[in-house]
């Protein structure tokens, strides 16, 4: 072998090493990402059913909505509203920008909110809360106490869990 | 290398638009076959008491609120229908929000009918939660509340 056919080959052998270096880079951190989108997706899957570290944030997301309602916490409200909210208030369908502005309005002390357990079920990034509460109204010297069974539907987006429907039922005292 | 940029570059500069293009269409097709659907359970499965329509998009973790506050399984609305004797069943203002695999559903309802000999009338608003388990739409919750408006 020549030295010239000597260092051609030498050279195509560096190239090839050089190459199969960068291809097995470049394939490495394909199996890596492909390793965390399966790790993500099994975690979103893994929500399904019962997980209770997501109801557990369901549960905590329905305080604060409480809490932010009877402070007039507008700010706290808008950041667990999605912008589509579905909301029924006394049966009437409200945007989230008419609830907030009624929110704004309300004298604490007139309207109060006494929270009943609640169940919640998740459906990977979806959950369903069912639950009661006990409301407390003073209107003109009156008192009026009424019980509500409510359906909430959580989507988790971009920013976390945010509330899209709400309604709510009064229950029969017959 | 520097075609590489250029092609990314253009394929970014393709995607809002492009991405945007397949959420309408996303939207629209989710909002016509939930509208198709709900008429299929609400006007046709449920006066019937077609327990086999109803089995396929009620999930089998479904809740109903009914609209004098009582919760009820699938199991308690099969028992409902059951003691019905006859059910009809009217909508009208049906809207659909998407959520990527979840849907809202709402719309104002008047049911009237005869339950063991007694004539009912009732009229409300629905809430129904439905979610797309592997391609297929499913009911989740439905809530109905007295209209006051």
């Amino acid at each position: 072998m020549g030295v010239a056919r000597q260092r051609v080959y030498a050279n195509t052998r560096l190239i090839a090493i050089q190459a199969f270096e960068w291809i097995g880079g470049h394939v490495r951190v394909l199996v890596v990402q492909m390793l965390f989108l399966s790790v993500i997706a099994n975690c979103v899957w893994a929500q399904d059913a019962s997980d209770p570290g997501t109801a557990a944030s369901i549960r905590a997301l329905e305080k604060q909505w409480t809490v932010g309602q009877s402070r007039n916490d507008n700010r706290a409200l808008d950041l667990i509203f999605d912008n589509a909210l579905v909301y029924v208030e006394y049966g009437r369908l409200v945007t989230k920008g008419e609830y907030l502005a009624r929110i704004k309005s309300v004298s604490p002390e007139v309207d109060q909110i006494a929270m009943e357990p609640m169940t919640v079920r998740t459906f990977g990034t979806t959950a369903v809360v069912v639950g009661s509460y006990v409301e407390k109204q003073r209107n003109q010297e009156k008192r009026a106490v009424q019980r509500w069974k409510f359906v909430d539907t959580w989507v988790y987006k971009k920013n976390g869990w945010v509330l899209v429907a709400a309604a709510a039922a009064p229950v029969s005292n017959e | 290398m520097k075609k590489l940029i250029l092609i990314a570059a253009i394929a970014c500069w393709g995607l809002p638009p492009n991405y945007d293009y397949a959420q309408n269409s996303y939207d629209r097709d989710t909002e016509s076959k939930l509208t198709a659907i709900e008429r299929v359970v609400r006007l046709q499965a449920l006066p019937s008491k077609d327990v086999n329509t109803l089995n396929t998009f009620l999930a089998d973790e479904f809740v109903l609120v009914t609209m004098d506050g009582t919760t009820r399984s699938k199991q308690d609305l099969w028992a409902y229908l059951q003691s019905v004797d006859s059910l009809r069943y009217s909508m009208q203002e049906m809207t659909v929000r998407g959520h990527g695999n979840t849907a809202i559903v709402t719309g104002l309802f008047q049911m009237w009918g005869m339950q063991r000999g007694k004539p009912f009338k009732r009229q409300g608003r629905f809430v129904d939660t439905w979610l797309n388990r592997e391609g297929r739409w499913v009911l989740l919750a439905s809530v109905s509340t007295p209209t006051h408006d």
